[in-house]
């Protein structure tokens, strides 16, 4: 058996599959795995908290005073591997903490996400980028899918844990025709960032995600097309293209409006043509700093 | 929170199948390859926060896939469980039922290490140095096991049959 007999023998060892298994059921799962986290996080933050208080009172030193040892009542903590976790730990030299920008509010932001402020309006404006750049003849639904899917989306976030960039922002938004409906979406990766530099290597960077890429040229400029994607049934067509600056924009097109459960009909016609998709990664409203 | 599970839900659905292959071709059971990917999904879920850039998601759920599969054969569940003898009800298999069991035997016969390198390198399509990094092992021990891997399934699938009955003997 060589790597391409073995390959074959593989794919027909997973030709017949069980039932797909429920996105629904997943979250669930997830959702009761985060409570049962965090209540097993709480309870060992308050153990901590009174083993430190009882130490304090056992040597006669008042809570939190002194070198500053007693305010790390996490210590004794499990590592919170989440920043939504209810109590960090702050290990001496905390170097593993993340550390993230100032949100519109004035506050660190509880994650990689801003939620308001510059960076926030950024995304939305992306959104609008993209609703804006949907051909005539095309409706721009809003709301939700059955499944409690938005239509529309926009977020921003920061690309590390060290509070510096770069920044990625993506928005997407339904796209429809004759009660059809599809998607469209547009990322920015800010200058700095280290996705690859030749076209189709970097198209095929978008999610992870593979395909048949070809190169198309719009006014000089060299853009990977992803024209069929392999395995992947997320996104139908993509197009990447890298700025001088290396700010990259990827713009993605699908028949369906989601992957999730109860989805709108899909289009049968996709909003744009491979070129056409390569032309809107160089629209300026799209090139975000 | 909304949209949190509304992106996780979307991932899971477009990737979870693909995961779910993955790991049957490492474990050998369909039932057990749902726990995996539940288990794997489950921590990214708990990660959503840290680890939502897109082309970070595939690498991560992946790991964490074959790295809990590894952990467990330590306690040796390959041998308690086998490849299904039954498949799976389905009513028009595009390969005979003899066919897929084939391979799943023999893998079930390659060291668990190997097994899961043969996966990544030639299911996953990982490079060398990828599969290395998820295995926490050096570019040179992937393509050893790797080049052992085939070696042993050559010899396992060369005359199937009888290399089934003179194994069980």
């Amino acid at each position: 058996m060589n790597e391409i007999e073995l390959r074959a023998a593989m794919r027909a060892a997973t030709s017949v599959t069980p039932p797909e298994m429920s996105s629904a059921e997943a979250v669930s799962t997830g959702r009761r795995a985060a409570r049962r986290r965090t209540i097993v996080t709480s309870a060992a933050a308050a153990a901590a908290v009174a083993g430190v208080m009882v130490a304090a009172v056992q040597v006669g030193v008042p809570f939190g005073s002194g070198n500053g040892s007693g305010d790390r009542v996490g210590a004794g903590a499990p590592p919170a591997p989440t920043v939504n976790a209810p109590l960090q730990s702050t290990p001496s030299g905390d170097s593993t903490k993340p550390v993230w920008p100032t949100d519109g509010n004035g506050q660190p932001q509880q994650d990689a996400t801003a939620r308001s402020g510059p960076r926030y309006e950024k995304g939305k404006a992306l959104l609008d980028a993209v609703l804006a750049v949907v051909p005539g003849g095309w409706s721009k639904p809003d709301g939700d899918t059955a499944d409690g899917l938005p239509l529309r989306y926009h977020q921003a976030q920061i690309s590390t844990t060290t509070g510096a960039g770069p920044w990625e922002y993506e928005a997407y938004a339904a796209v429809g025709k004759g009660g059809k409906t599809g998607r469209l979406l547009a990322e920015v990766h800010t200058t700095g960032n280290s996705l690859p530099t030749e076209p189709c290597a970097l198209a095929r960077s978008f999610w992870g995600m593979q395909g048949t890429c070809e190169v198309r040229t719009v006014d000089g400029k060299k853009v990977g097309v992803v024209v069929k994607p392999t395995g992947d049934d997320r996104f139908d067509q993509w197009a990447a293209y890298r700025y001088p600056d290396g700010t990259v924009v990827f713009v993605a097109q699908s028949r369906n409006a989601s992957t999730v459960g109860a989805t709108p009909s899909s289009l049968g016609q996709l909003p744009f043509s491979a070129t056409q998709l390569a032309a809107l990664t160089l629209s300026k409203s799209f090139h975000l700093e | 929170m909304r949209e949190r599970d509304a992106a996780f839900a979307e991932y899971f659905a477009a990737r979870s199948a693909a995961m779910r292959a993955t790991a049957y071709l490492i474990c050998g059971d369909w039932h057990r390859a749902e726990d995996l990917v539940q288990i794997a999904f489950t921590k990214l879920y708990l990660h959503w926060n840290q680890v939502n850039r897109h082309d970070a998601l595939d690498p991560y759920v992946r790991q964490v896939l074959v790295r809990t599969f590894i952990d467990e054969g330590r306690r040796s569940w390959w041998r308690r469980e086998r490849p299904q003898d039954t498949p799976i009800d389905h009513p028009a298999p595009q390969h005979p039922a003899e066919d897929r069991l084939m391979l799943m035997r023999a893998l079930a016969k390659v060291p668990t290490r190997q097994r899961a390198v043969l996966v990544l390198r030639y299911w996953e399509d990982l490079s060398i140095e990828e599969t290395a990094a998820l295995l926490r092992c050096s570019p040179g021990t992937v393509k050893s096991q790797a080049t052992r891997g085939l070696d042993t399934l050559r010899a396992l699938v060369a005359d199937p049959i009888t290399t089934q009955q003179g194994r069980t003997s």
